[in-house]
């Protein structure tokens, strides 16, 4: 193998790539980063198990071929080469990589690169969807996710594509949260699959970055691929069975009340600093008035009134106030809807307009 | 890929669980009269059905069927139902307090069971093997369980329900689920086997069911992997295969070689059997059955019904059984019993068996019951008392505590930390001369005014320890000692009780030095100083589950005790031919 | 047709053909392979892996069977204990983590768990064991369980109970023959000695096949047995020290031989951190595979100390055609008094208990020399009319 490029693409590549490769592995060549020049196209590729990164490398083949390089070594050593041409040569029969640049040589170990995991080739649902409306649904998402690991579906984000739309999903099993993105073509039947939140964030990243304004998908058995500025993200499905979130959502409600968004959340970011786990914030729904009020045995107690326009029956319901901040402040718009049923059954949050939903448990009030 | 007989047919309603009847009825009224308990605690051996029944009760509480109220008749296809059995249900909550055993998961817990339910009616907990938990972990569960908010149901399941705390025990309404017997397992084998369109005879299906010990889990399971490799019909011969079931005449051929005292011969047929692939730990367990069944047709003189056997098999039973004596066939039992459980430990069955072999060939020779005197003597023998005490690498007398219990492997390791923390903290004792052979020596009296009851006690709590001591000094004392228990402390004596035709073991126990050596271990480490007698009971023994079955030792008595009730036989003359 | 997979693995006809009929109707999730050491159930398991993966059901040939059966294939999980015994924390990482996560290749068509040393998944507290009961028994479809085990009996019955259990046997000693004859090409005498000598061990009687030190090793252990009623105090000390020496030989050149993998894992290692996990993951390994080294040698030491009074015994009731120890026939026959019987079973239940002690990592140095002490005891005390 040999190909010339130079140091500022080769390291940006790697920059790239580089967040995926594994640093807590007992498998070797997955501290390394696949380089390939195959079929005209030099590709980067590192991967944790997880997920996987590949990258393009503009350059020019030479002679084309593969292999694993360490990755720590050869990000270090394009940093710091000469800017201009560099020529990356593995010679036929030598385990040894060479990298030039300028009067510098370096000789590095490397590994084959039929060793390298085989990265998916992804053949499955192919469409694409809008890089900024995609990026948002993750952001309001995602966070409602869980991180116990104990139950893995729950640590994923469910994507159900049906015609138009992208519809995703994420709970912990305390709240629920529900958003819907366009597509730009139909799919052709409904699929859903578990995504790890994980790989959603890193996606984020990328290509918040990234120059294209759209983001391709590709769903297949056992993972799902991203691809937007050139780079290739791969990530591995979580199996299981996402519970079944419509079933969820109740159908109708018997109370609704409007509050301005940031009132509220700075409100229960306030009075929710004498919350605690057995003494949840307390929403106390009243003739047009919204007290919210807290009390810690070992703290104090603290208490607010919002205005609101309120006319009904009162309501009191508790709830955990990270878990309802979360909720209010990932309604776009302002007023946030808030709506409910009884103090034991789930409460909703949602927008005027916008098509995202935020189901969150009541704790049990003790009185 | 196939999903395993047992998760498909995982039953969905209460009264589908076979042999838990009583449970199921139970469940049923409370939910008729709207009376579930908020805790339940579901005992009994692996297997068994507890945490099918644990989300029969789930899906009971939550089933769209029952409206705003439980159902007994949960549908098992509703959304929320088939959550509950595929385990993605979001107000069922399975933990296993084994990898959960500390505080901290408890009080997560805690924190987590005032949410509200999110979909069904009734979060519920499922507490697999709850006994694991720490006892801080079991206050803070204890806590919870005093005040449980209304929409909680915990199901505490366990398979060694004495390690559960009283405490716990009085807030939870308790089931024993019990093992169920073979003609039970078959049933639903054959149940499933109908299903499924495998063709399988009764008779593998029987033994099928006797190989599985009594539980559901481990005969499907059987059963799966015998369809697999049948690829068609189950023959016998494919399940005896299977299970590693030796051949009947291979049975017969060692037995006569013992009749005759053949020690070559029986020596060249365990070397005969290494030129198959052999598995000599079953061929022993196999052969102790034979020597059982003999034992029974001897004094019965006509077969147990459960034996169904061809005729020339009936036969051959019936003649050799008349030629062996009740003295070789018991002095048989014994050894290889004995082997079985070295094996056990770790020891390797060919080796184990030659040995077995050779004690019953060469040395019992013509002379009944010097058999006995070599095991006896290999074990309890001053060479040996030697050995042990220079392995222990300390004087003469003495026993040391035991190490931490890491060594020692074993699931109930539960009280011995507990245990041996108590042992250290007893003031070291300085060293006694050799107390003389006499086990009612003075200065092994308790000081006066020590309460005997709170001595009991702690023997009691440290008795796994002691017996580990033991070991160390005869693994053949701890082999009988191991089947007795701490009964009481009568004037500076413990009594070792065994249950009624344990003779034998009290008579081991009895022997010889082996009260001085027992005595010494319990000082070692209860510090109390304590005479040690053994007791005969007189009540039948607890029932042995099928597990143990395998390798312990019948004495005469227990054989006949068993043959009284499993056939109601008459011992016309016991003696007539020992 | 059976798979080709399993082409190489040596007189387990009955488990190969369990696990080959499973590949090919249908795997269930759980497999606990056991039996006696050396007998090839790593190797079994390797190639049962293969097959699960293979997106052509085990065809032994493409890259994926290689991968697997080389351990370097992402979708084979090779779980071992990182001390002596597993803990809650190492399973969680290595299993519950990403149990269920599909697998990584795309056309891998499952994922395997291969856990070694099963035993001891029994951890401290029964805690690590205890924690997979659940996975194993309702898994991600994708995913395998393969635990491999030489002590079945430590085993917790409720983890035994969720596996379809694979048992593999003694290998039969014609068959080690064979094997001896035909892939190390050894004359048929001397290949039948150690089939014979070998009990069943088909790797123990590899390792006399090709390594001439272990030959020797077995030749000076017959020795010592042999001369140990006669031997002074000062010839068992000595007999000590060689059995030992003999349990730390290779021992040094395993640590050099790691040493070196080392370094170059490091020269990839990401960061100091990471490197610093590597250095104390080797330091790890290193022990576990010494201290597996020195209780394999041990392990033959107390095994042909067993083997030689056993054989005494044989000979002493005239069963010399069962002998082990067939080329040391003649002096077996010199030695052996018909009235030693009593003495050569105390001498094999010596070396027996020895093998116990050893399993739990005592002080070798104690164990082998009340070894030799007790059997010596054994040999002079009894009265030997």
């Amino acid at each position: 193998m040999k190909l010339v490029t130079n140091k500022q693409a080769l390291v940006e590549s790697l920059a790239t790539v580089s967040k995926a490769v594994s640093t807590r592995t007992s498998i070797q060549v997955l501290s390394g980063v696949l380089l390939s020049a195959i079929n005209d196209v030099v590709t980067l590729a590192a991967t944790d198990m997880e997920i996987s990164l590949r990258a393009p490398l503009s350059a020019k083949i030479e002679q084309p071929g593969a292999v694993v390089v360490p990755a720590r070594i050869v990000t270090d050593v394009a940093r710091t080469l000469p800017a201009g041409e560099v020529v990356i040569e593995q010679r036929g029969g030598e385990t040894q990589v060479e990298i030039r640049a300028g009067e510098s040589v370096f000789d590095l170990h490397s590994l084959p690169a039929a060793d390298f995991p085989q990265l998916p080739q992804l053949a499955g649902e192919e469409f694409t969807v809008a890089r900024e409306a995609f990026i948002e649904t993750v952001e309001r998402v995602a966070p409602a996710a869980s991180r116990d690991e104990t139950r893995p579906v729950l640590t994923g984000v469910l994507m159900h594509l049906e015609k138009n739309l992208v519809r995703m999903v994420a709970t912990d099993s305390y709240r629920l949260s529900v958003k819907e993105t366009p597509l730009d073509t139909s799919v052709g039947k409904a699929v859903q699959a578990i995504v790890p939140a994980r790989a959603l964030t890193e996606l984020v990243r990328i290509a918040g970055s990234a120059a294209d304004d759209r983001i391709g998908v590709v769903l297949t058995e056992n993972q799902i691929g991203f691809a937007v500025g050139g780079v290739t993200l791969i990530s591995r499905l979580i199996d299981g069975q996402f519970p079944n979130y419509r079933q969820l959502i109740p159908e109708s409600f018997d109370y609704e009340v409007a509050v301005g968004r940031d009132e509220l959340a700075e409100a229960i970011r306030r009075v929710g600093l004498l919350a605690h786990k057995n003494s949840p914030l307390r929403l106390r729904f009243g003739a047009n008035m919204l007290t919210i009020s807290a009390e810690s045995q070992d703290v104090g107690r603290a208490h607010e009134v919002v205005p609101i326009q309120y006319s009904g029956d009162e309501l009191e319901i508790g709830f955990n106030p990270d878990f309802l901040e979360v909720g209010v402040v990932a309604v776009k718009d302002s007023p946030v809807y808030l709506r409910f049923i009884s103090p034991l059954r789930p409460g909703l949050v949602k927008g005027a307009t916008d098509d995202f939903l935020y189901l969150v448990m009541p704790i049990r009030l003790s009185d | 890929m196939a999903v395993s007989l047992y998760r498909k047919y995982r039953p969905a309603r209460f009264l589908d669980v076979i042999g838990q009847e009583h449970v199921a009825r139970t469940l049923i009224n409370a939910i008729k009269q709207d009376r579930v308990s908020h805790a339940y605690l579901f005992a009994g051996p692996r297997g068994t059905g507890k945490t099918s029944m644990a989300r029969i009760l789930a899906m009971a509480l939550n089933c769209v069927q029952g409206g705003d109220s439980a159902t007994t008749e949960p549908d098992g296809t509703c959304p929320r139902c088939q959550a509950i059995r595929e385990g993605t249900s979001m107000d069922v909550v399975e933990m296993d307090a084994a990898s959960n055993r500390g505080i901290d998961e408890i009080r997560d817990l805690r924190d987590t069971i005032h949410y509200a339910p999110v979909e069904g009616r009734i979060k519920v907990y499922i507490v697999d093997e709850v006994h694991m938990l720490t006892p801080e972990a079991f206050n803070a569960l204890l806590k919870t369980l005093e005040e449980p908010p209304v929409h909680t149901v915990f199901v505490l399941a366990t398979t060694e329900p004495h390690k559960v705390p009283t405490t716990i025990m009085s807030r939870c309404q308790r089931f024993d689920f019990r093992r169920p017997g073979v003609a039970e397992v078959v049933k639903v084998l054959s149940g499933i086997a109908a299903q499924e369109g495998i063709e399988v005879a009764e008779s593998s299906l029987t033994v099928i069911a006797r190989a599985a010990g009594g539980s559901f889990r481990d005969a499907i399971g059987l059963l799966d992997q015998l369809a697999t490799y049948a690829g068609g019909a189950i023959t016998l011969e494919q399940t005896l295969d299977l299970l590693g079931m030796v051949r009947q005449d291979l049975l017969f051929e060692i037995v006569d070689l013992v009749h005759d005292y053949d020690t070559r011969g029986a020596l060249l047929f365990v070397e005969r059997l290494s030129d198959g692939a052999v598995d000599y730990a079953q061929f022993m367990r196999e052969l102790l059955g034979h020597l059982r069944d003999l034992y029974v047709v001897k004094h019965t003189e006509r077969l147990p019904g459960r034996l169904a056997l061809p005729e020339d098999q009936e036969q051959a039973l019936l003649s050799q059984a008349a030629r062996l004596s009740t003295g070789q066939l018991v002095t048989f039992i014994d050894l290889l019993g004995e082997a079985l459980r070295a094996v056990r430990q770790g020891s390797e069955a060919r080796l184990e068996l030659e040995l077995a072999l050779i004690k019953m060939t060469a040395l019992s020779g013509q002379e009944p019951g010097l058999g006995e005197a070599v095991v006896a003597r290999e074990a309890f023998g001053p060479a040996a008392a030697q050995r042990a005490a220079a392995a222990l690498g300390r004087g003469q007398d003495s026993f040391t505590p035991l190490p931490a219990p890491q060594a020692v492997p074993s699931v109930g390791s539960e009280t011995a930390p507990r245990t041996s923390s108590q042992a250290a903290s007893q003031p070291p004792r300085p060293p006694e001369p050799a107390p003389p052979a006499s086990v009612h020596a003075a200065g092994l009296h308790p000081p006066v005014g020590t309460p005997a009851t709170a001595d009991l006690e702690h023997v009691r709590r440290a008795w796994p320890l002691v017996l580990e001591a033991v070991k160390k000094r005869s693994v053949a004392l701890h082999a009988v000692l191991h089947e007795g228990r701490p009964e009481s402390i009568e004037e500076g004596t413990l009594v070792v009780r065994f249950p009624a035709g344990y003779r034998f073991q009290v008579d081991q126990v009895s022997r010889g030095d082996n009260p001085r050596v027992v005595a010494e271990a319990v000082k070692a480490v209860t510090g109390r100083a304590l005479a040690v007698t053994a007791r005969l009971a007189e009540e039948p023994a607890e029932e042995t589950g099928p597990e143990e079955e395998g390798a312990r030792i019948l004495s005469k008595d227990e054989l006949i005790r068993v043959l009284k009730q499993e056939f109601g036989a008459e011992i016309i003359d016991e003696e007539s031919d020992g | 047709m059976q798979s080709p997979l399993f082409s190489s693995i040596v007189g387990q006809g009955l488990a190969v053909a369990m696990l080959d009929k499973a590949l090919e109707r249908g795997p269930v999730h759980a497999y606990l392979l056991a039996g006696p050491p050396g007998v090839g159930k790593t190797e079994a398991a390797l190639a049962f892996a293969a097959g699960l993966v293979c997106p052509q059901g085990g065809c032994g040939r493409c890259n994926t069977c290689r991968r697997v059966q080389e351990g370097i294939h992402p979708d084979v999980e090779w779980v071992a204990p990182e001390g002596n015994l597993y803990r809650l924390e190492e399973v969680q990482e290595r299993i519950s983590r990403h149990v269920a996560y599909r697998p990584y290749e795309a056309d891998s068509r499952a994922r395997v768990y291969v856990i070694t040393e099963a035993e001891r998944l029994r951890g401290a507290h029964g805690e690590p064991a205890n924690h997979l009961l659940k996975t194993i028994e309702e898994p991600p479809r994708h995913a395998y369980f393969l635990l491999v085990t030489d002590q079945p009996q430590d085993m917790l019955s409720t983890i035994v109970s969720r596996c379809q259990v694979i048992e593999f046997r003694p290998v039969p000693v014609p068959v080690i023959t064979a094997d001896l004859m035909n892939r190390w090409g050894l004359p048929q005498a001397e290949a039948a000695l150690f089939a014979r000598v070998a009990e069943g061990d088909l790797e123990y009687a590899r390792e006399l096949a090709r390594d001439e030190k272990v030959r020797h090793w077995r030749d000076r252990l017959l020795d010592m047995a042999r001369d140990l009623p006669g031997a002074g105090p000062v010839m068992t000390e000595a007999a000590i020290d060689e059995v030992l020496a003999m349990a730390e030989q290779g021992s040094e050149e395993l640590a050099a031989q790691m040493k070196e993998e080392l370094e170059r894992r490091l020269e990839w290692a990401s960061d100091a951190r990471d490197r610093n996990r590597l250095e104390k993951e080797h330091e790890r390994l290193l022990k576990r595979r010494q201290r597996r080294l020195r209780t394999q040698r041990l392990g033959m030491v107390t095994r042909v100390f067993a083997g030689w009074y056993r054989d005494l015994a044989l000979a002493a009731v005239g069963a010399e055609e069962a002998v082990l120890n067939r080329d040391r026939l003649a002096e077996l026959r010199l030695a052996a008094l018909p009235d030693g019987l009593p003495a050569y079973l105390d001498a094999v239940l010596a070396a027996r208990r020895t093998r116990e002690r050893l399993r739990y990592n005592v002080d070798a140095r104690g164990a082998i020399g009340d070894m030799l002490r007790a059997i010596k005891e054994a040999l002079t005390q009894w009265p030997l009319s």
